[in-house]
């Protein structure tokens, strides 16, 4: 039999007796990479956002995804403003894989998608200090992380409402404050359940809320000998790629 | 600068995924000196190892072509501006060796009867009539039978996972009882099926339908091929659409057929070749000319021209070769760019069911489901329906990866405490029912070269002109209203469904589907299409032209299993007609 990539052998996999040995015997693979242990590290370096901009960002995701007790973290414990520090230094916040060609137009129809000529990262620095404006205009002066709960709340509900006016469209086929809020929205999920080498997903608690597994190779169980069955309930503590047993 | 000019080969192919990948593989073992121009990097099973990684690969688009070198621009009518996909969205395609191949689910059908006869078929049962007039319903040029053969050596190559309905002219239980007769049984028996699939499979059943297992690119078993490709089964681990499988287990070029054509010795790869011209001469295909890694340009002869590099740029390359005529909407003259379709979506049912603990929702197979065809094609009397054409409908688990797999119910609303309390309970106890629609051609739906946006090189991108119409609204409503009743008949705990819907104007951001066919359509009138049913050009009869660009009109399936006999088809007609005779073929 042929090797794969990681040193263990197709017939170890074919078997599917992984379950029934208790587990792959896998010597001198190559498997868990933690080169960086991530409970223990000391908060991330922003990258991209400035503090008041992390402070901001943290304050919304913490509305999206809120602490519910002290085994269900918030968002900004689950390391989601990490994360997201993270995506808008990097390839995505740069721009990568997006057409960024003119000439630039607003759709005059639905159906169009993402017309601006800003980078991910542009949207975010240029979206935050409005957002800031917005609320200190109509909650006396005050900057959002100041407001209580509700008042968080509907400022995003606003947002994802389109009503507020972030400056980056001139009718509702543009960049609105409801695609930003979608944008958004969409960030602080990955932010939650992406696999933990990303910055967020601390501790796998993002996971761990739903019962997802995480890797299929973690414990080199095999879900071909599991998958037929019924009445086996697959539940086991999270685990990322750093901590597959891998193939 | 001057060309590099390369030594005449006997084909090239442009482009090597699936259609590419087996037109290599045919012709070198024909004795063909064949060079593969893949205009992206090398891949193979070694590079999907480690990652399973669903924001690397389902979401910032790892595999898939890069919009920011080569986009699509879409307009709803001919009276608005096309604007560019920026994004990567509503499909996925494909870029680097084994193409849209490595990343597909691994879904193969072959299409009805009806499909290749759509035009008569319908008149036949119905009256001329029945087709709403801007409708430009066509015949294929080739009919199921005589595809059959091609077909199933595409099933047998890639070791298709299924259970024959008709075989040999002889009903069968358990599999699809609508589908065309087949000459031999599947290659490898149905996947293990789910829970989700047996309990869809039991409504299914008690309200009249015939379910069966989706026939599956994904190895239910350890397979060897008639070439001797051994390949390991699959490992149902839920990482399948959008990734490489790392085990081999899902058929795709780079472990069935490429390997095969390079054994041969007659097979050069070369790859980051971006191919941007056919050449030609009084009517024949000459060459290519391509740019290399480093920015050179190369010109490679060729007796044969095989354009083999997905639906958008088999037609686009026409076009900027200046090959054939494009298709003028107004006049309705010209083929090249006509007949584009899509698959149409909208219709779809899900259920939470708080007391079932054993789906192991994020287990699964890209193409590991149940399906039922009784709404298909028709496959059902449409006399007194408001609408042509049905749709595939299954339930699938591919593996439910948890970026994109959170569902609440009813007025729970998308972010905040509630909504969290709602997805601990919803993620593993939330499945899918799903439709593949078909996709008529309407005179005013069509591709050309986009007069403002371009390439990465220069070159004008692809504009595609398509939206909905009431046909395909009245379609959706009524496949979606049955999904309802077979999701209810499952019994869940809450569910969303309903009569289907499509968004206002087709809309460029979803995921929707990738199976774009139409803009060198096949066919039997060299004037309206583009290939004859060898899927030679009748323009330049040392062209053939391979993939979902030559379907007339899209039917109710995934394209790829009728598209692999397409493929081999034209390596027949290549190999044993037009070498032979050089010439168009004529059958």
């Amino acid at each position: 039999m042929f090797r794969t990539n990681r040193g263990v052998s197709r017939r170890q996999l074919l078997t599917g007796g992984a379950a029934a040995a208790g587990g792959l015997a896998i010597a001198g693979v190559v498997g868990a990479q933690a080169d960086m242990d991530m409970k223990e590290s000391a908060p991330a370096r922003l990258r991209a956002l400035t503090k008041e901009q992390a402070a901001l960002v943290g304050a919304m995701a913490d509305r999206i995804w809120p602490k519910d007790g002290d085994q269900s973290p918030s968002a900004t414990e689950l390391g989601v403003v990490t994360y997201l520090d993270g995506q808008l230094a990097g390839a995505w916040g740069s721009g990568e894989r997006f057409y960024r060609q003119g000439p630039f137009r607003e759709p005059e129809s639905s159906g169009h998608g993402y017309q601006l000529k800003l980078t991910p990262r542009e949207v975010y620095r240029e979206v935050l200090p409005k957002i800031e404006e917005h609320v200190s205009s109509n909650y006396a002066g005050k900057m959002y992380h100041e407001l209580d709960a509700k008042d968080q709340d509907a400022v995003l509900t606003d947002l994802q409402g389109g009503k507020v006016d972030l400056g980056l469209a001139t009718s509702p086929n543009g960049f609105t404050s409801a695609s930003f809020f979608t944008m958004f929205l969409q960030n602080v999920t990955e932010g939650v359940f992406a696999d933990p080498v990303y910055g967020g997903n601390k501790d796998l608690q993002g996971w761990k809320h739903i019962d997802y597994p995480g890797d299929p190779m973690a414990y080199g169980d095999s879900y071909y000998a599991i998958f037929g069955h019924r009445g086996d309930n697959y539940e086991v503590e999270p685990k990322g790629m750093d901590d597959a047993m891998g193939l | 600068m001057a060309s590099i000019k390369h030594e005449k080969v006997d084909a090239v192919c442009i482009g090597v995924g699936w259609t590419g990948g087996i037109l290599a593989a045919e012709m070198a073992k024909a004795g063909m000196k064949v060079v593969g121009l893949e205009r992206g990097g090398p891949r193979g099973e070694s590079s999907f190892g480690s990652d399973h990684d669903e924001l690397k690969f389902a979401i910032r688009s790892e595999l898939f072509q890069d919009a920011a070198v080569e986009t699509q621009t879409l307009r709803h009518t001919t009276g608005e501006t096309a604007l560019p996909m920026r994004y990567i969205g509503a499909w996925l395609p494909g870029t680097g060796v084994g193409g849209a191949g490595v990343h597909w689910n691994g879904q193969n059908w072959r299409y009805h009867p009806s499909d290749f006869d759509y035009k008569s078929h319908y008149t036949d049962k119905y009256g001329k009539d029945v087709f709403p007039e801007d409708m430009r319903p066509r015949d294929w040029g080739i009919s199921y039978d005589e595809l059959e053969p091609y077909m199933n050596t595409f099933e047998k190559m890639a070791g298709i996972s299924g259970k024959a309905g008709v075989l040999n002219g002889k009903r069968v239980e358990g599999g699809n009882p609508f589908e065309g007769n087949r000459s031999e049984e599947y290659p490898t028996p149905p996947m293990m099926p789910s829970k989700s699939g047996d309990m869809f499979a039991k409504a299914a059943k008690e309200l009249g339908y015939t379910p069966f297992p989706v026939p599956s690119a994904n190895l239910s078993e350890v397979y060897t091929n008639p070439e001797g490709v051994a390949r390991n089964h699959c490992l149902y681990c839920g990482y399948c659409e959008r990734f490489g499988c790392e085990v081999g287990a899902k058929a795709d070029p780079t472990v069935t057929v490429i390997p095969v054509a390079q054994r041969t010795g007659n097979f050069e790869l070369r790859t980051h070749a971006w191919v941007h011209r056919i050449t030609h001469r009084d009517g024949k295909a000459t060459g290519v000319l391509y740019t290399d890694a480093a920015g050179r340009t190369h010109e490679q002869p060729a007796d044969v021209v095989a354009v083999t590099s997905f639906m958008f740029n088999n037609v686009r390359l026409l076009l900027l070769s200046g090959m054939g005529q494009p298709y003028d909407p107004r006049t309705e003259k010209g083929a090249v760019g006509r007949n584009f379709a899509y698959q149409t979506g909208g219709a779809g049912a899900t259920g939470f069911f708080a007391d079932v603990d054993d789906f192991n929702i994020f287990m699964g197979s890209g193409a590991n489901g149940m399906s039922i065809d009784d709404l298909n094609a028709d496959n059902f009397d449409h006399s007194d329906l408001d609408f042509l054409g049905g749709g595939n409908i299954s339930i699938s688990q591919s593996g439910a990866r948890p970026i994109q797999s959170q569902h609440v119910f009813g007025d729970t609303p998308a972010w905040g405490l509630e909504y969290k309390r709602a997805v601990k309970d919803t993620y593993r106890r939330t499945i899918s029912v799903g439709a593949q629609g078909e996709s008529p051609a309407y005179r005013q739906h069509y591709v050309d070269l986009d007069p403002s946006y371009k390439d990465a090189f220069g070159d004008p991108l692809l504009r595609i002109t398509f939206d909905w119409t009431q046909n395909e609204r009245n379609m959706v409503k009524y496949l979606g209203t049955r999904i309802e009743e077979i999701m209810k008949a499952m019994n869940p705990t809450k569910m969303s469904g309903g009569p289907g819907a499509l968004a206002e104007h087709f809309d460029t951001v979803p995921y929707q589907s990738t199976h774009v066919t139409g803009g060198t359509i096949m066919g039997d009138d060299p004037d309206e299409t583009v290939v004859n049913d060898y899927l030679q050009m009748w323009d330049y009869p040392n062209v053939f032209v391979v993939g979902a660009s030559n379907y007339p009109q899209n039917a109710g399936f995934n394209p790829t299993g009728t598209l692999g006999g397409l493929a081999y088809r034209a390596a027949d007609g290549i190999v044993n007609h037009y070498r032979k005779s050089e010439g168009p073929i004529r059958s």
